[in-house]
């Protein structure tokens, strides 16, 4: 047993020898071309960070991200695989993508309990894309049957009519600008369930897969047990040189989990072992590093006891922040609790919030009504865009804008919303979009709201179980600054810009269109054709047949019958 | 109470039944058609009897002309009287005429292919300088000599051994004893072309015979379904990295190796080569272990649990985005804990390649790391015998056949045969040759198979769609079909190559078309089903009222049944 491990070991410090002679992260996109050669595999880091909620659940945040290159200057692709799958590579290059970023979740995240997310993401898939192509909805339609087939997800149902193009909200995140002629497609599926068959082929993309480094903790009986999972594949562009004429990419695949430590536990302590019931067993081999984060908040009279002693940390009487490298392995993580008890105190809620609803009575109009909270001192510039199906009919001018900030209530739009674009549906073609450029003004509510009618479906474009009704997309509330006190370390914040936009996502709404009655079409089909057909034949009979009065002798009945029999 | 009816007015009322009766039955022949225009299925018009013609045994009986040109040698000519130059030639075209039209198959009323030689020599005492020998000639022809179907035959009478060298480059020699006689040269160049030839005339003959044969040898199993594009996929599969972390210099190799042995079958497929390296990959099995006599553990697999070698549901193989079928290479690297490795013959001795083919579907090489080598790197050299059994492994799945000729111990007995190789592509000329061939005879067949069995399904299910394009396909096709035929005929192989393979693409995609399927899901049964509840309660009536009224006109004459009723 020493023999492997000692092997395993002398491993990781050659590839700590070779990252050591690659410069600082930040640059990993320029030294990849120098060490390629050398190893033949792309630089790759992992990292997990770990905090826990204010309501004493935990949060975890694994991140998986490797430097590839998916194609050179002169045009030509990469046909050459290392740690990048070839089929994912296959699928970027193939459909000219620039950047791209998929989640696929299940649960919602409680803005009010557990403060703004690190890791946001609507519930069901969400897919959006820059690409670089001429052809653009062939390519995202091709992309999206792609995708679909890669992570067995029904993504190839984000045809044309739920495919839309913002205008202002999601910018891109890599080094390509939006005036840079590429285009980008946005689609959501708010229905798809997410579980173990969408993992699956989501771990097999990762290096190590789940057979060793932080990856070993993705225990499926355990994550799918927890009140929010959202996994992502991100893929964003980075110039390899100043000139930008050479693009490398960046490949994060996150997975984001919010287990309920109390219900499994009865207790507010934890370790890797009470939560996945797995511990780090041994370090991915490929892996430059290992590193992992936890973060706490606590009251000053309330100790904490971590195990094992951190490499670096920054403790504030309110605040513990550990930082671990991984080289050791197996590593716990184990965290107790002084008093044992929960203060469920000082909850970190969300300062900006944001969420959507329906109004209205019965089937046939109703209204979608928005409200934006921002509880911080100061305004907040913010975009916000809703995508809503064509199965519902939204008027423009009907759109509220009504304002409450200090108990004055304003129906002046002009100080709040800056820009609108809306795109009125055309039926099974594209959905409406509307997107607003929004000023919320500090210590208040906003609430827009815009009228729709609901349309009548043909019968095949009712869902199987068609009085469960529809389900909307998200809408999305961009901020345009980060107001949170970031919780990323130091060593991820290289990694991902400080500057990355806050999505704050609103509940998917469910609507219920006039559904026919599906249980029975052949017995209605019948019954319309007995009704016509008894009516076609009295109406012949009436016109072909003479009707004469028949002469009636006799009094009694049995006289008729007789006289009847006699003739 | 007594009733009169008045003649007139039920003349009357009888006139105005007849009157609706013949509306309503207006109104249906003239609904009818609109009825039947309107739910009728689009179905493009297609050439039935073309289709039917070009899969006859007739159209597909094909003949293969190949060209030989002797070339004596001076020291040939010297040995031979001035008129006997030509008639070697005359005779070794009587004599490989007479072996050929035996060893096809005479079966009327079969499809068949039979190969067609036709001779013709010179004296060229140029041909062959006294110094060189037959590779330095071979190499002098240069790869682009010639054309496919025709063929140099080198003849010199100088040597002291008597020897046959097959030449890369569509060329063949033959070296006899010094003084060798017309007939020598004769019999000499008949058994060696009779032998080089027969087996590509066997096999063509066996595969031509088609489906019907049951007589299907392994070689033939062994190759993948013709594509014309096919996705060559070289994986580096590695069983615990944590034991060692392997990388190769695949991008070098595979353009050293596999690239230039691809290419030079392009005229009849497309390839494109990817490579991936995938970790952690589990063998679904578990190797047996075998204790050798120096105490160490070796696992060892039979060709039995081969079978479950590939691990189809953890591997990461497939493709989500190119449709052509892909060809699997494979280096696995077991984990420490299986190794070494070995493949065993059937017999239970190691397999020296320590590889093996599975049939249309790849091959894959196992190789064991020693013990504590964290990082192995296999550099293009260390690659270079991986390759080589990656491109022998392609030739199988290709159906490259090696150039042999059969029965050389009986008829070309005490004689050396020697075959070149071709070190940089893989394969030589006259396996090429043979290949595009074979390809292009069955891919002539298949299309043509292919658009009869399009034609059976059409005929048979009329509720499909045949839209405009399925038609431009079928035709396209069969045009193909006739201009391949017609270019094998006047001996232009690389552009019936061409054609075949545009025939059988055209033909599949017109078989495999999307735009079919939709209305083949909607039976006739519910569509009585829907016409049923309406259509029989008003027909009914409908007709009995026809019946009585046509009884009633002409069953006897109007007037004398309503002077009867006025009667009664």
């Amino acid at each position: 047993m020493i023999a492997p491990r000692a092997a395993a070991a002398l491993a990781l410090a050659a590839v700590l020898a070779v990252l050591a002679l690659a410069p600082a992260p930040a640059r990993a996109g320029s030294d990849l071309a120098h060490a390629a050669p050398a190893t033949g595999l792309e630089p790759y880091r992992e990292s997990l960070h770990v905090s826990q909620l204010p309501d004493g659940k935990v949060f975890a945040l694994f991140s998986f991200d490797r430097t590839i290159r998916l194609g050179f200057p002169d045009g030509r692709h990469t046909t050459h695989y290392g740690l990048m799958p070839r089929s994912i590579g296959e699928v970027f290059q193939a459909f000219d993508v620039r950047e791209l970023h998929l989640t696929f979740t299940q649960g919602r995240w409680d803005l009010d309990r557990w403060g703004h997310s690190p890791a946001s993401a609507p519930s069901g898939v969400e897919l959006w894309a820059w690409l670089n192509s001429t052809n653009v909805d062939a390519k995202w339609k091709g992309l999206t049957n792609a995708l679909a087939g890669l992570f067995c997800a029904s993504l190839n149902f984000i045809d044309q009519a739920v495919t839309t193009e913002p205008l202002l909200s999601f910018d891109p995140e890599g080094d390509i600008s939006r005036k840079s002629g590429f285009q980008i497609r946005y689609g959501s599926l708010p229905r798809e369930a997410v579980c173990t068959e969408n993992l699956t082929p989501w771990a097999k993309l990762l290096p190590c897969q789940t057979k060793s480094g932080i990856a070993d903790l993705l225990n499926a009986y355990r994550i799918f047990d927890g009140n929010f999972q959202s996994m992502g594949v991100h893929l964003t562009p980075k110039c390899a040189t100043p000139d930008c004429s050479d693009t490398i990419f960046e490949f994060r695949q996150t997975f984001a989990v919010v287990l309920d430590n109390e219900r499994i536990n009865a207790r507010r302590d934890w370790s890797f072992q009470t939560l996945f019931q797995r511990h780090i067993h041994t370090t991915c081999p490929f892996a430059a590093s290992t590193t992992v984060h936890l973060h706490l908040n606590k009251l000053e009279h309330e100790s904490v006891y971590i195990l094992p002693t951190a490499n670096a940390f920054s403790d504030t009487p309110t605040s513990i922040d550990r930082y671990f490298t991984v080289t050791q392995t197996p590593f716990f993580l184990d965290v107790h609790w002084e008093p044992e008890n929960l203060n469920s105190r000082n909850p970190r809620l969300a300062p900006v919030k944001t969420h959507r609803y329906l109004s209205g009575v019965g089937q046939e109009r109703g209204a979608i009504v928005v409200d934006f909270t921002n509880d911080l001192p100061t305004p907040m510039r913010a975009t916000y865009f809703d995508s809503i199906p064509f199965i519902l009919k939204m008027y423009l001018h009907t759109l509220r804008v009504v304002q409450r900030a200090g108990g004055n209530e304003s129906t002046d739009a002009s100080g709040i919303v800056r820009e609108t674009f809306f795109q009125p549906a055309m039926d099974r073609l594209r959905p409406n979009v509307l997107e607003l450029s929004l000023v919320l003004p500090p210590k208040s509510k906003t609430t827009i709201s815009i009228d729709f009618d609901c349309t009548f479906l043909k019968y095949t474009e009712h869902h199987p179980d068609a009085n469960h009704g529809f389900e909307l997309g998200v809408g999305v509330l961009t901020l345009e600054s980060n107001p949170f006190p970031p919780i990323s370390d130091p060593e991820s914040a290289a990694a991902t810009p400080p500057d990355q936009p806050v999505r704050i996502y609103t509940e998917s709404l469910l609507v219920r269109l006039p559904t026919p009655d599906f249980s029975m079409p052949y017995n209605v089909i019948t019954l319309t054709c007995t009704l016509l057909a008894l009516f076609f034949g009295s109406v012949f009979n009436m016109l072909t047949r003479g009707l004469r009065p028949v002469p009636i002798a006799g009094k009694s009945l049995l006289d008729r019958f007789r006289r009847s029999r006699k003739a | 109470m007594k009733v009169s009816l008045e003649p007139l007015s039920t003349r009357l009322f009888a006139d105005r039944r007849t009157h609706i009766i013949v509306a309503i039955w207006l109104v249906l022949a003239f609904a009818a058609p609109v009825w039947w225009k309107t739910t009728e299925v689009y179905r493009a018009p297609l050439p039935f009897e073309r289709i039917r013609q070009c899969d006859t045994p007739e159209a597909l009986s094909l003949k293969l002309e190949v060209d030989i040109h002797l070339r004596l040698s001076g020291s040939a000519a010297a040995s031979l009287s001035h008129g006997d130059a030509a008639r070697v030639t005359e005779q070794v075209q009587r004599g490989i005429s007479q072996v050929f039209s035996e060893a096809a198959p005479q079966s009327a009323g079969s499809r068949r292919v039979v190969l067609a030689f036709s001779v013709d020599g010179a004296v060229d005492p140029k041909s062959w300088p006294s110094d060189a020998t037959p590779s330095d000639i071979d190499a002098s022809l240069g790869k682009e000599h010639g054309r496919n179907g025709a063929y140099d035959v080198f003849v010199d009478c100088s040597s002291q051994t008597e020897s046959v060298y097959v030449g890369q480059n569509r060329a063949l020699f033959l070296q006899l004893p010094s003084g060798c006689s017309k007939d020598l040269i004769v019999s000499r160049t008949i058994a060696t072309l009779s032998g080089l030839f027969g087996s590509e005339q066997r096999s063509l003959s066996k595969l031509y015979a088609g489906r019907r044969s049951r007589d299907i040898d392994y070689k033939s199993m062994r190759t993948v379904k013709y594509a014309p594009q096919y996705q060559i996929v070289l994986s580096l599969l590695v069983g615990n990295p944590q034991d060692n972390i392997v990388t190769w210099d695949i991008e070098k190799a595979a353009n050293a190796y596999i690239a230039p042995f691809l290419e030079s079958l392009s005229n009849i497929s497309d390839f494109t080569i990817t490579s991936q390296i995938l970790n952690f990959a589990q063998l679904p099995t578990v190797p047996d272990d075998q204790r050798q006599s120096d105490g160490s553990v070796e696992f060892t697999m039979r060709p039995k649990s081969l079978t479950s070698f590939i691990n189809s549901a953890e591997w990461n193989l497939a493709s989500v985005v190119s449709l052509a079928p892909p060809i699997n290479l494979i280096l696995y690297i077991p984990p420490a804990s299986f190794s070494p490795l070995v493949l065993l013959h059937t017999d239970g001795s190691p397999l020296a390649s320590n590889a093996f083919l599975v049939p249309q579907w790849g091959g894959i090489v196992v190789r064991s790391l020693p013990k504590n080598t964290p990082r192995v790197h296999y550099s293009v050299d260390a690659l270079h015998h991986i390759m080589e059994i990656f491109v022998e492994q392609l030739r199988g799945l290709l159906g490259v056949e090696q150039t042999h000729i059969v029965n050389s111990a009986q008829l070309l007995s005490g004689v050396h045969v020697q075959y070149a190789s071709s070190p940089e592509l893989g394969l030589t000329r006259w396996e090429v040759d043979r290949l595009f061939r074979a390809r292009t005879v069955l891919n002539i067949v298949d299309a043509a198979q292919t658009l009869t069995s399009l034609a059976n399904l059409l005929e048979q299910l009329s509720g499909m769609v045949v839209p405009d394009h399925i038609q431009t396909l079928v035709a396209r096709s069969l045009d193909s079909i006739e201009h391949a035929k017609l270019d094998l005929e006047q001996k232009r192989y690389s552009s019936a190559t061409f054609y075949a393979r545009d025939a059988i693409t055209s033909a599949e995609a017109a078989f495999f078309d999307p735009a079919m399927v939709p209305l083949l899901y909607f039976p006739d049964e519910h569509k009585f089903a829907i016409y049923m509840p309406y259509f029989v309660p008003v027909t009914v009536p409908v007709i009995i009222a026809i019946i009585r009224e046509v009884r009633l006109r002409f069953g006897g004459t109007l007037s004398r049944r309503l002077s009867k009723k006025k009667t009664a």
